[in-house]
């Protein structure tokens, strides 16, 4: 992938071939669209999410794992119900944007901030890790 | 969103016919697009609004057995085929 830091935003252009089919696979699928731009803002549980989008429960929580497959979605968080353990997940992507040149598409992909701040929490965590280990 | 549902589904048409063609190879996909522009002035991606092109040059390149790259383009696309354009789309190329 390809990061382009200009301005404020942090657009990042998806060069692999299967990543790019991967995501428009899903971002054109009417349901799983739904579920990402639910879960741009707002880390949610499942149940939760498929009620706002009005899916199904059967066909959503196959939608749901398919997109955790995919790195669509990511757990933020887990909470306790009545003894019940329940993951929040948020959108890996906030915003997509795709330009068609000619024979080219170009899709970009604008990273969830809150799971940016998540992965550097866990690159400062690793890399702690290592010095305590050295 | 930036993206429109509709570039979304052009770019996800484009995706699964452009996959097709180089599963069956390189030269294969060359052909098809050098003979869409030759003939229509148009680039794959566009085939999303004009299936009839793609389905004639298909036709004109590899005869009766056009209908087993039609069925491959199919069931790459067959999940979306429940939204309209993508329907018709199939339909369009199925002809």
């Amino acid at each position: 992938m390809q990061v382009n830091l200009q301005g404020d935003s942090e657009w990042i252009a998806v060069n692999d071939e299967t990543r790019v089919r991967t995501i428009l696979r899903a971002y054109g699928d009417v349901d799983k669209k739904n579920i990402m731009i639910n879960l741009v803002n707002k880390p949610d549980i499942t149940s939760n999410v498929l009620r706002k989008c009005d899916i199904p429960q059967t066909s959503g929580y196959r939608k749901i794992k398919e997109l955790i497959d995919d790195d669509l979605i990511v757990t933020k968080r887990s909470i306790v119900i009545d003894g019940r353990r329940f993951y929040k997940y948020i959108s890996v992507f906030e915003d997509l944007d795709i330009l068609i040149a000619k024979n080219n598409v170009v899709i970009k992909v604008k990273m969830n901030k809150e799971v940016r701040n998540m992965q550097l929490k866990n690159k400062m965590n690793l890399s702690l890790d290592e010095q305590i280990t050295n | 969103m930036e993206a429109t549902d509709n570039e979304i589904k052009k770019a996800l048409v484009f995706k699964s016919v452009e996959k097709v063609l180089l599963n069956i190879g390189e030269p294969v996909l060359e052909e098809v697009t050098g003979r869409l522009y030759e003939n229509y002035k148009c680039h794959l991606p566009d085939c999303y609004e004009h299936p009839e092109y793609l389905a004639r040059i298909l036709k004109d390149l590899f005869g009766a057995v056009h209908l087993h790259i039609i069925k491959l383009i199919n069931k790459e696309l067959e999940e979306f085929s429940y939204q309209k354009p993508i329907e018709a789309f199939l339909n369009i190329i199925r002809e």
